[in-house]
């Protein structure tokens, strides 16, 4: 093969392996871009859910702190007058019971005072169990809520990978066509110059050649086309 | 032959072209010419990319602001229920309610006048008596304490409501940003390397043709 032909194919092959290579940089960059952003989103909800978290931490805690006074009540062995607000009847009531009897001259309220303490145990019984039932139940909500954003964190943190995933995916199977294209179309262009190249050496050879016998033209020998090469004229 | 080799396993250092003027090397080398025909491309490039952080930065600085607007509304609300968690765990801190001096300094004063009037100043019975007017006191003062707690907390549950929306608006609104950050982002990359890759083409091409023609 003469030189020419070898440099033409080495040329539009550099180009072709250029074009590639400056291809599958640009891919890598877009790729990393997307990469990027879905990196940046992901920081961002989840900023989003540990503010939301630590906002709803407080009333979380208090319905975890309840659920074993909550549980022990169910059980029935739950010390009743150890609760906050029954300690604190249990006081006021000892202390306004303390002060009558030394009005009266007594040491205490006596029976009056046993009485109504254990209608009080009897009352905070009751009155007890709502109290940490609606205490778990403020935490249950915020936990519901805890949950829901994290779970909408979760759902960003799917969406953004998948995003850059699919994308990045994208773009690499864009390199490889593209790859495959340039060299493909170059290493065509290339080979298809000896295949030029030979028919217009043949079409400069049938051009100096002197045309058929002018008898064979069709007017002369009853309509039959005169003799011509099989091959394209090429251009 | 060395340099096929190097164009086929991505080591392209330069652009390789006829040697015209010696036959005995066929090729010659030149530097990238992408980087002799200056660098507009990259300069539009970086330029679009500007366009694009800046625009991002803008979203981004909308709905922060708007965020952080919305929290700083519900703020005193949430504190208000941050601090009632406080009153429900530690009713005893809280002091007595004007309702409960009230009832307590009267009732016990009509509670004793009527026991006395009846001869049962200084009897079982008043201490009975007592005990649970004193009792039923209490437990309306624990009750009002109790409810009185808790209203505050529903109300900064529903300040927590509105925050949360507020970061979900934050969220939502910035995840469509990023999505066309990135897309745009990897947009302009890949059209600035498509396009010096058509350019590379071209030149790979032009360079073709011109040694068909030198064949000649």
């Amino acid at each position: 093969m003469a030189w020419p032909v070898i440099a033409g194919m080495v040329a539009s092959m550099a180009g072709g392996a250029a074009g590639g290579a400056a291809s599958n940089a640009a891919s890598k960059d877009a790729a990393k871009a997307s990469y990027n952003a879905a990196m940046q989103e992901i920081q961002l909800q989840k900023w989003l859910e540990e503010q939301n978290t630590a906002r709803l931490k407080p009333f979380y805690e208090q319905g975890t702190g309840a659920l074993p006074e909550m549980e022990q009540r169910r059980m029935g062995t739950w010390d009743i007058m150890s609760s906050p607000y029954a300690s604190q009847r249990g006081d006021m009531l000892s202390n306004a019971m303390t002060e009558q009897a030394a009005l009266r001259g007594n040491e205490s309220g006596g029976y009056g005072y046993d009485q109504s303490l254990r209608d009080l145990r009897s009352d905070e019984e009751g009155l007890g169990y709502e109290r940490a039932l609606d205490r778990v139940r403020i935490g249950q909500g915020n936990a519901a809520q805890t949950g829901q954003q994290y779970g909408k964190y979760a759902n960003a943190l799917s969406g953004a990978l998948q995003q850059s995933g699919n994308l990045q995916g994208q773009l690499r199977q864009s390199t490889a066509n593209q790859n495959q294209q340039t060299m493909g179309n170059s290493i065509n262009t290339a080979a298809g110059y000896p295949a030029a190249n030979y028919l217009y050496n043949q079409r400069q050879n049938m051009m100096s050649q002197p045309m058929s016998d002018p008898s064979t033209y069709p007017s002369q020998n009853g309509g039959y086309a005169p003799q011509r090469p099989l091959y394209s004229w090429g251009n | 032959m060395g340099f096929l080799k190097d164009i086929t396993s991505g080591g392209f250092k330069g652009l390789i072209v006829p040697d015209y003027k010696n036959k005995n090397s066929i090729i010659s080398t030149i530097a990238d010419p992408m980087d002799l025909f200056g660098s507009r491309a990259g300069r539009t490039r970086d330029e679009i990319s500007d366009i694009n952080n800046a625009t991002l930065s803008a979203q981004d600085k909308a709905q922060r602001e708007a965020y952080l607007r919305q929290l700083e509304l519900q703020q005193p609300y949430y504190d208000a229920g941050v601090n009632a968690l406080t009153q429900l765990s530690n009713p005893g801190e809280m002091p007595f309610s004007e309702q409960y001096q009230n009832d307590f300094t009267q009732g016990t004063r009509s509670l004793n006048r009527s026991l006395a009037s009846m001869g049962k100043f200084n009897s079982s019975d008043a201490d009975q008596k007592l005990g649970q007017f004193y009792n039923q006191l209490s437990g309306e003062e624990m009750g009002r304490r109790y409810n009185n707690a808790l209203a505050p907390i529903k109300i900064a549950q529903n300040a927590m409501g509105a925050s949360n929306q507020a970061a979900d608006t934050y969220g939502q609104g910035m995840s469509s940003a990023y999505q066309n950050f990135g897309t745009n982002s990897a947009q302009n990359a890949l059209s600035y390397g498509q396009n010096r890759a058509d350019t590379y083409n071209t030149i790979g091409q032009s360079l073709n043709s011109m040694a068909q023609y030198y064949g000649r």
